[in-house]
């Protein structure tokens, strides 16, 4: 079945880099969203099966963006992976405990994030 | 062409695309690390390029530049230090010069 992704990201290049790496790769659907609050918005109208979600964002960030995609019973069960700079063990941990799927590194490979979100999302 | 020649046809365009971008946060760390060197940095400049070091780390990879984007997150957690000190400025430019060599011979 064709999977619909929604990427999450203020940053255009890695929006732009990581759509056409899922589109090309993976033959997925993707939306794309560059704050948390258009993300939500966009989460509520589209039902996504996952959201890729920055953790780095200017007024509402990834965790926070989390919370309110887990308080909305429209998008409360979409599986969400985070996408982080932050390497540190600690931050990974983190994101975990507030309810993330998965958490891949930036910067990711093009080639390899498709697989690398299936084999997180067990698809 | 495969799947794989269409990504990096596509990458080669997004990064002309964004090399102008790329080129702005490269300016806004040589800036913070010049006046780091002279021992007065503002402290918005010292956050303003730890974000741009934070987003090249995130980006120069993902163009298959990994030893910048490395390079990169260096600069990042030095200048997140609080305590960064004149003494750092040599790593700093050091890792500095490896982003910028490899935006420009990419």
């Amino acid at each position: 079945m064709l999977k619909h992704i929604l990427l999450i990201d203020d940053e255009d290049d890695i929006r732009e880099v990581a759509t056409i790496s899922l589109e090309i790769v993976a033959g997925w659907r993707v939306s794309s969203a560059k704050s948390g609050a258009a993300g939500l918005e966009l989460a509520k109208q589209t039902h996504p099966d996952a959201i890729l979600l920055d953790v780095m964002m200017p007024k509402q960030d990834g965790p926070d963006t989390l919370r309110a995609l887990r308080g909305d019973e429209a998008t409360a069960r979409i599986p969400v992976i985070f996408l982080t700079a932050k390497v540190e063990v600690s931050e990974h941990e983190r994101l975990r405990t507030i309810g993330a799927a998965g958490i891949l590194a930036k910067p990711f490979n093009p080639m390899t994030l498709a697989n690398q979100v299936s084999e997180l999302l067990g698809w | 062409m495969n799947s794989g020649e269409t990504v990096k046809r596509h990458l080669e365009e997004l990064w002309q695309k964004h090399l102008p971008l790329m080129l702005s946060r490269l300016d806004v760390l040589t800036r913070a690390i010049d006046a780091l060197s002279h021992g007065a940095i503002h402290e918005d400049l010292k956050t303003r390029a730890t974000e741009e070091a934070h987003k090249l780390a995130g980006s120069l990879g993902t163009f298959g530049l990994e030893s910048a984007s490395d390079s990169a997150l260096r600069i990042e957690r030095l200048l997140a230090n609080r305590s960064t000190a004149v003494d750092q400025t040599a790593e700093l430019a050091g890792n500095l010069r490896i982003v910028r060599e490899s935006i420009h011979s990419r």
